[in-house]
């Protein structure tokens, strides 16, 4: 697993950079402080906190996990590409640029090379191919997940949960909350790879509801997901994504077209814009459309969760401004 | 794709399902926040939830669980928490109803 070590003011400002920077949640990173921020005279930083910070590895570590070939999230545009130096300006000593470290894990240091190219040789049984499956709730009687006993963990110590399990679980959850909500619909489990499972809520109700604005009811629908299977199985791995009525394709979409006609009125009038606040995902898909652009630079800059993204129509200049935090780059 | 069945189109009236029924403020809520309690715990039989309103019309909804489960319920940071919160205040929207969520460990 890849490790990326980040700064900031302070540990939480570390932590924020780190998330951004991997378009992650913080539910899924591993971290560890390499240093505690030290504060000198009038509270000026003395010496910034750093920490190092990766995605949580998808297989849990059992007493065979090191000699398992472990497989890494491939994910489009991923942290390994976000990290690359072309855009990262070397700033005055304290700066806060992100250095990604590759390969630093610890036991699994070694399997990293050959990753790759084990990549199919994977031995937990997630690799079983199924077709997505469907769930119908049951009408009548409340029907929540069976609790395992403490035999079933014992048994299941051993083994990484099938990953066709987790979604049934994560489906099942999701029948009971739409039943108890009135909410008709379909739930269908779109994709499973590696440690992702994807599924989607699909029909003619509105779904609105349980959207949110910005979608964030629907985070909260995926975040209990993950945490009810994680309930029902004690060694859960998988990442849950949830998406209802394609909504997240038509965020990305509006989201994507919004920061191209940002980008073009930068250009035309050759001064930065700073966008709305965002989370950390969307605000990755504003980075990623707006990278390849020519003669546009991003970045991003505030605290979590008001963090939000900066057009600009050329690279960030360190021009002596004491907000260190601010020349975090997402990317 | 099996469709999921919901209970009927009749969205307004709400079984009176455990005894909290239709004369409760912010019914589809009691019963999201039942369910998330009763999906995120392992002592689920321990879970409970009450109801009570406020002066402000506001309605407040108790979710009791196990202390063991208090953990499992509000998560790090309150992650899990916050996202109950969410989700019962969207169910308390389609009830027409303000609400607001507490966590509290069942009484012995």
């Amino acid at each position: 697993m890849e490790w990326v070590e980040t700064t900031g003011r302070s540990v939480e400002e570390a932590m924020t950079a780190a998330l951004d920077l991997l378009g992650v949640d913080e539910s899924e990173i591993d971290f560890e402080v390499l240093e505690e921020p030290k504060t000198g005279m009038f509270g000026r930083t003395k010496r910034e906190a750093r920490i190092r910070v990766r995605v949580k590895p998808n297989i849990p570590r059992s007493k065979d996990a090191a000699r398992r070939t472990r497989r890494r999230r491939e994910r489009p545009g991923g942290s390994s590409e976000r990290t690359s130096t072309s855009n990262e300006r070397p700033t005055a000593s304290n700066s806060s640029t992100h250095t990604s470290s590759n390969g630093r894990g610890r036991s699994e240091a070694a399997s990293i090379n050959n990753e790759k190219n084990n990549y199919e040789k994977s031995d937990v049984v997630e690799e079983r191919e199924t077709p997505a499956r469907e769930v119908s709730n049951e009408r009548n009687g409340r029907r929540v997940p069976t609790k395992m006993t403490e035999e079933d963990y014992q048994d299941e110590v051993e083994e990484a949960i099938p990953l066709v399990d987790q979604a049934g679980a994560a489906q099942e959850f999701l029948a009971g909350l739409m039943r108890e909500f009135h909410i008709p619909g379909q739930i269908s489990v779109s994709s499973m790879e590696d440690d992702q499972i994807s599924i989607d809520i699909t029909g003619d109700a509105n779904f609105g509801l349980l959207i949110g604005p910005k979608g964030l009811v629907m985070a909260s629908v995926q975040e209990l997901a993950r945490a009810s299977v994680q309930n029902r199985f004690r060694r859960a791995n998988a990442r849950i994504n949830v998406d209802i009525a394609g909504f997240r394709e038509r965020r990305r979409t509006s989201l994507e077209a919004f920061a191209i006609s940002v980008a073009n009125q930068v250009k035309v009038s050759d001064r930065q814009k700073a966008l709305e606040a965002m989370n950390s995902s969307d605000r990755k898909i504003v980075h990623d459309v707006l990278n390849d652009m020519e003669g546009i630079f991003t970045r991003s800059e505030g605290r979590e969760p008001r963090r939000y993204v900066v057009v600009s129509p050329r690279p960030w200049e360190s021009n002596g401004d004491s907000e260190d935090f601010d020349r975090d780059r997402d990317r | 794709m099996v469709d999921y069945d919901s209970s009927s189109e009749s969205n307004e009236t709400i079984q009176a399902g455990e005894g909290d029924g239709a004369t409760t403020g912010a019914p589809t809520a009691l019963r999201v926040l039942d369910y998330l309690g009763a999906s995120l715990t392992q002592r689920s039989d321990r879970v409970s939830v009450s109801e009570t309103i406020e002066g402000s019309g506001k309605v407040k909804l108790t979710l009791h669980v196990d202390k063991s489960d208090m953990g499992r319920v509000i998560g790090r940071h309150g992650k899990i928490a916050g996202a109950i919160r969410a989700v019962v205040r969207a169910a308390a929207a389609k009830d027409g109803c303000d609400a607001f969520i507490e966590i509290v460990e069942a009484s012995n």
